[in-house]
């Protein structure tokens, strides 16, 4: 959604970027391939924990934090009209929710030298072959 | 009777099973007609009037199909203009997810994504059911502004063959410069297992840290019930199985009929990616293991000797 409001190409999953001249490069691990995307910047992307491992940050990195600025906008600041953001803009509504009931649990046996035919003859109760 | 547009998932035009079910569910809110984007027709159309479609939309040309989400979209968003749909239904992969977003901000449509059931309401509304937090909540929800466009998940009906007329209407259509980027340049292929598609499949077995690394015994048991083969986040990162298998919150979610659990503790994460499938069964030789909080049927032992026995039990039982 985002890519569309920008106008820019999505290159999104990926275990694997980089970056050459106006280019990203990504590979994708799929289901039933591994595919190589391009797309040209500025796009959105987004990746999968496949992508890295993060850095910890250094003790320097935790106080430098405490002095760094956080800029903060107002919808005004943005030019949004408050109207078209928020539960009395949003485009789809909830109408109930519920819990899920708790599953009851089952039977369990104990394998004695049986556990796995006992396994097969629930599976054929059950219609499951 | 409003048309209902449907996005058909397909691979040269051999039609994936969640299509079929999409265009069930497509039947109980108006008139069926899929939207069959790049080449296959021939293939497809058979399939497709099978379960219900009365028209089949096609576009192939190399604009739309050499680049990735957004050239369908815009494919999609002209039909919508054209054709003032009652809704458009769209599979929930990755993929799907992604021109149903682009879709929805082309048309101003809100957007449901993950559904397990949709229902017509009055109006000509749409009312999706979402399975949310894991599966602990389901949440109903309707769209309240513009063409109701929404991703269903596999296995959330039956499909029904009942059918359709599927009148070919070729589509042509320019596609904008702006959409034409993000394109595939190289494929790798993975080896076909011959296994049903994980979260698609009507029965998952899945192995975990108990295998110790074999999943032959899982393997042969699955293949006794033509299921998928599933693995925790520890047997894949033991590297004993891809990440594409790994069933749980940082990997897929699946809710097959059937998913049964070896040698998996079923630790939250695990459950969150499984914990809706209609029968759950276990092997484990921890008689404490959470996984057997879950069960419709567990056996505490040894995967090892549980699942040959019945593997060669439900052999025996299919000859």
């Amino acid at each position: 959604m985002l890519a569309e409001r920008l106008g820019l190409p999505q290159v999104t999953l990926a275990s694997e970027l980089t970056v050459t001249g106006g280019t990203v490069t990504i590979r994708r691990d799929g289901d039933l391939a591994s595919v190589t995307i391009t797309a040209s910047l500025p796009a959105v992307v987004s990746v999968t924990d496949q992508i890295n491992e993060p850095r910890y940050p250094s003790f320097k990195g935790i106080m430098a934090a405490k002095k760094k600025p956080v800029q903060t906008w107002s919808l005004a600041d943005l030019g949004i009209d408050p109207g078209s953001v928020g539960l009395a803009g949003a485009w789809t509504k909830v109408k109930s929710f519920a819990k899920r009931p708790p599953r009851a649990v089952g039977q369990i046996v104990t394998d004695e030298g049986e556990g796995g035919t006992k396994l097969a003859e629930f599976l054929s109760a059950q219609k499951f072959i | 009777m409003a048309e209902i547009l449907v996005l058909v998932d397909h691979v040269d035009g051999a039609v994936r099973k969640t299509t079929f079910e999409l265009l069930t569910i497509a039947r109980r809110l108006g008139e069926p007609s899929a939207v069959l984007v790049g080449a296959g027709f021939d293939v497809a159309k058979d399939a497709l009037a099978q379960y219900g479609a009365e028209k089949i939309y096609r576009v192939d040309s190399a604009e739309v199909t050499d680049y990735l989400v957004a050239p369908t979209a815009e494919v999609l968003a002209a039909l919508v203009a054209s054709a003032a749909p009652g809704a458009v239904l769209i599979s929930s992969s990755p993929e799907g997810k992604e021109i149903a977003a682009r879709l929805a901000i082309k048309t101003g449509s809100g957007l449901l994504t993950d559904a397990v059931d949709v229902q017509a309401g009055e109006g000509g509304t749409v009312h999706t059911t979402q399975s949310v937090f894991a599966g602990g909540y389901m949440v109903q929800a309707t769209v309240t502004k513009g063409t109701p466009i929404v991703t269903i998940k596999p296995n959330s009906v039956a499909p029904e063959a009942v059918s359709g007329a599927a009148v070919d209407q070729q589509v042509e259509i320019s596609i904008s410069q702006g959409a034409k980027t993000a394109r595939i340049t190289d494929s790798q292929p993975r080896a076909a297992s011959g296994r049903p598609e994980l979260t698609e499949a009507a029965i998952v077995v899945s192995g975990g840290r108990g295998t110790a690394g074999d999943f032959s015994k899982v393997e042969e048991f699955a293949d006794s019930l033509g299921a998928a083969v599933g693995a925790s986040r520890a047997a894949v990162d033991a590297g004993w199985y891809p990440h594409s298998s790994q069933v749980g919150q940082t990997g897929k979610e699946v809710s097959p009929q059937l998913y049964v659990a070896a040698g998996i503790s079923g630790a939250i994460q695990h459950r969150a990616g499984m914990q809706t499938s209609k029968t759950i069964i276990a092997v484990n030789k921890d008689a404490e293991a959470p996984i057997f909080e879950l069960v419709d049927f567990g056996v505490v032992g040894d995967l090892f000797t549980v699942l040959p026995q019945a593997t060669k039990a439900l052999n025996a039982t299919k000859a």
